[in-house]
């Protein structure tokens, strides 16, 4: 057991630091620039291998070989000093990796290396109001017809379909198969008279998610990823990245840091609410949950990279973050005092009071049903992780 | 970087686990709380040695570090074996730390074979566990007063005493003026007593500047360790006993409701492993950190400990609560856990204090 890294990786992480003193001078004080030099920066840090590693050469990655312990210090580096990794969004965690291992040829070429660089926006199109938790029984309807497919149908909890171009959907293409295997993944370009994007008003006041109609949308018929009616296995692996990417330390660890920030900000009586015993045992309880999410995230990594299944603890960060995010929320609720009284979101705008940590007690509702939500993560772990039997009821 | 076990430490433990799964079946840990007789033997663990784990080498130890001893402490807890193996260790880590070499190289070599046992004297009741909370004085080289739940008091062992100052003292063997009340404790697998000096002698340790703070370091990632051992058994039995026992004619494992519950279990359970792993690699790695996250430790785990316990129980129903069935057994260790050393309320804002809150 050693939490050092071994000489060869120390003389890798120099050389990460040295990239980044180079080329990037941290973020620009002006936001409107920033898009652009996160662009070059971008092609910039490909070009030396640190985004995108297990994107090959030709559509547009560092095409390295996989080492999960580069990635990590890569990972650090980037975070310390607050440069752009890769894009954000659907596209890059959950599109990519199912195209590297479904798509064409002709696809990969087709719609990775524009989605590397952030050019493609994606949306998400999997739930239905009728097909939530069971996704399986989603209605939406493509058939294929003169070369084409025509979809029709609805989609929801769509995030930011508003503000993408092309839409990762699933759609029942065989009426007559059993409810699993009558499922095609489909590429939709969402900009087509037949495709109608409403943004959800959400309880926090932003409108991140949207519905999005399909009244005879189509898509070219080799627009499918992975085999006609495979499309349920071909989801499972973007589902499997998804848990990883919601289930990421930083996203507690993040919000506790800013918790205690909270508690040395926020007064009880006279005295910095930090200094209350009550408001220290609650940080010191949280601690403990972070404390062994972080470690088990190391051993988790430390498996991985030596080829070894790190079992149970994968299928936990899910629902473990979900649970901590909750017993954040319920601390803040009490350091904020009647600023929990106000809206997170006035005007539009985010607020910088107090009160923004309302944002922070309803958004952590949403992260405990995106992505599956925990009573989905709970048979997951009954199943998978203890063995258990499927359930019938 | 790699936070993972290595083939030797995997080994390791799954030969401790083999050992302690032959000499603790459950009907001698029944026969223990029942307190019928009992040879108090466990030759399959002394066939293995261990006596010397963190021993340094030129006194005759392995000379392995607290993950290793941690990792046998998680075996013991998850065997609810009856070995004094941590309070021996905590005397090894104890006389390490002794400034006066001449103690560590007369007594650690007898430690490191176990034909010499040790174990520590450090409560003093109304939960005084803690080197700041120390009263008993060593004045004129004798003791005089009481400790309290000493663990493993062997005749003609060693006992390292916690003294006020958070100095240590080292009781010899035959040393005259103890008086040994066996107390009796909720965990009956374990051995408690107060002792009581009268004019007793004893060497100061003279110990470096931190040494009682490294013991009680020590002594929280060990019940840390056992704690998570103990939660895995018995997580690992309800998961058998649902798995068979069947009501509504269908198992209770096919019930939802039931297997939620159980996932609500493993996910509070599985990730103390890499907790109580990080404290004690601190120990030895890490040890501007090492208070801190053996407190977060202790209070952690032992708190997982013993919730689940109850609720192992009460998904078991009637057959759980009878003093017959195995699960009492570890409902009693958690309690212990909990308790010793200090409460979980204790080490939480000791935590707070060590991280600068």
């Amino acid at each position: 057991m050693d939490l050092a890294y071994s000489r060869d990786y120390e003389i890798f992480r120099s050389e990460v630091r040295a990239f980044l003193r180079q080329y990037w001078a941290g973020p620009n004080r002006d936001r409107a620039k920033r898009a652009e030099e996160a662009r070059v920066f971008r092609e910039a840090a490909i070009e030396a291998g640190y985004l995108y590693r297990s994107v090959p050469k030709i559509y547009g990655g560092s095409e390295q070989v996989v080492d999960i312990l580069k990635g990590q210090i890569i990972r650090e580096e980037f975070e310390r000093v607050r440069a752009p990794r890769e894009v954000d969004g659907v596209g890059v965690t959950l599109l990519l990796p199912t195209l590297l291992e479904h798509g064409t040829a002709e696809q990969k070429a087709c719609f990775i290396p524009r989605t590397v660089t952030g050019e493609f926006v994606w949306a998400q199109g999997y739930s239905e109001p009728s097909a939530g938790s069971d996704l399986a029984s989603l209605r939406t309807r493509a058939e294929l017809k003169d070369g084409r497919w025509t979809i029709n149908g609805q989609k929801i909890w769509s995030s930011g379909a508003h503000l993408a171009r092309y839409m990762f959907m699933l759609a029942r293409t065989e009426t007559a198969a059993a409810k699993h295997a009558g499922i095609s993944y489909l590429l939709v370009d969402l900009k087509q008279p037949g495709i109608d994007v409403r943004p959800l008003k959400q309880m926090t006041g932003g409108a991140e998610f949207c519905e999005v109609f399909f009244n005879d949308a189509w898509t070219p018929a080799d627009w499918i990823v992975g085999e006609r009616a495979k499309g349920w296995r071909v989801s499972r692996s973007t589902l499997k990245h998804e848990r990883n990417f919601i289930g990421g330390v930083d996203r507690i660890a993040k919000p506790f840091e800013r918790l205690v920030g909270l508690a040395k900000q926020a007064r009880l009586g006279d005295a910095p609410a930090i200094e209350d015993a009550e408001i220290r045992q609650r940080l010191a309880r949280i601690a403990g949950s972070v404390a062994a999410l972080t470690y088990s995230s190391y051993r988790q990594t430390s498996l991985a990279a030596r080829g070894e299944d790190p079992g149970l603890i994968q299928l936990l960060f899910k629902l473990y973050g979900s649970n901590v995010g909750h017993e954040i929320a319920q601390c803040a609720r009490e350091l904020m005092g009647d600023s929990f009284l106000l809206a997170p979101i006035a005007d539009g705008a985010r607020s910088d009071g107090i009160e923004k940590w309302n944002q922070q007690f309803m958004g952590s509702i949403a992260v405990a049903i995106a992505g599956g939500a925990s009573n989905i993560q709970r048979n997951i772990i009954a199943e998978r992780g203890l063995g258990l039997p499927r359930s019938v009821n | 970087m790699n936070f993972a076990l290595s083939e030797q430490q995997q080994m390791l433990q799954s030969t401790v686990a083999a050992a302690l799964a032959a000499g603790f079946p459950p009907q001698r840990l029944h026969s223990l709380i029942n307190r019928r007789a009992d040879d108090g033997a466990h030759t399959e663990f002394d066939g293995l040695e261990l006596w010397g784990l963190p021993i340094d080498p030129k006194y005759g130890g392995a000379g392995l570090e607290m993950i290793d001893a941690a990792l046998v402490a998680e075996c013991v807890g998850f065997a609810a074996a009856a070995v004094p193996i941590v309070n021996h260790w905590l005397v090894a880590f104890a006389l390490s730390h002794a400034s006066d070499r001449d103690i560590a190289a007369k007594w650690l070599p007898q430690l490191a074979t176990g034909k010499l046992r040790g174990t520590v004297a450090l409560a003093e009741g109304e939960s005084r566990w803690l080197p700041d909370d120390w009263t008993l004085r060593g004045d004129g080289g004798t003791l005089n007063g009481e400790k309290w739940f000493v663990g493993d008091v062997a005749p003609n062992g060693l006992i390292v005493v916690g003294l006020a100052g958070g100095e240590l003292g080292l009781v010899l063997p035959d040393a005259s003026g103890i008086g040994t009340k066996v107390l009796d404790g909720v965990d009956r697998t374990r051995s408690m007593a107060r002792l009581r000096f009268t004019a007793t002698p004893f060497v100061p340790l003279g110990c470096v500047a931190d040494g009682a703070v490294r013991l009680v370091d020590a002594a929280l990632i060990l019940t840390a360790a056992d704690a998570f051992g103990g939660a895995r058994r018995l997580l690992e039995m309800t998961t058998a006993y649902l798995g068979q026992r069947e009501q509504f004619g269908m198992r209770l494992v096919q019930f939802q409701a039931i297997k939620h519950q159980l996932a609500n279990i493993a996910l509070e359970v599985e990730p103390c492993r890499a907790l109580y792993w990080y404290a004690a690699h601190a120990f030895d790695h890490r040890r501007d950190e090492c208070s801190a996250s053996a407190a977060l430790a202790k209070a952690h785990i032992c708190d997982r400990f013993l919730q689940m316990s109850r609720d192992c129980i009460e998904l078991h129903g009637g057959i759980g609560f009878t003093w017959d069935y195995d699960a009492q057994i570890w409902l009693k260790r958690a309690m212990f856990d909990a308790t010793i050393y200090g409460s979980a309320r204790r080490h939480r804002e000791r935590y707070a204090r060590l991280v600068g809150w």
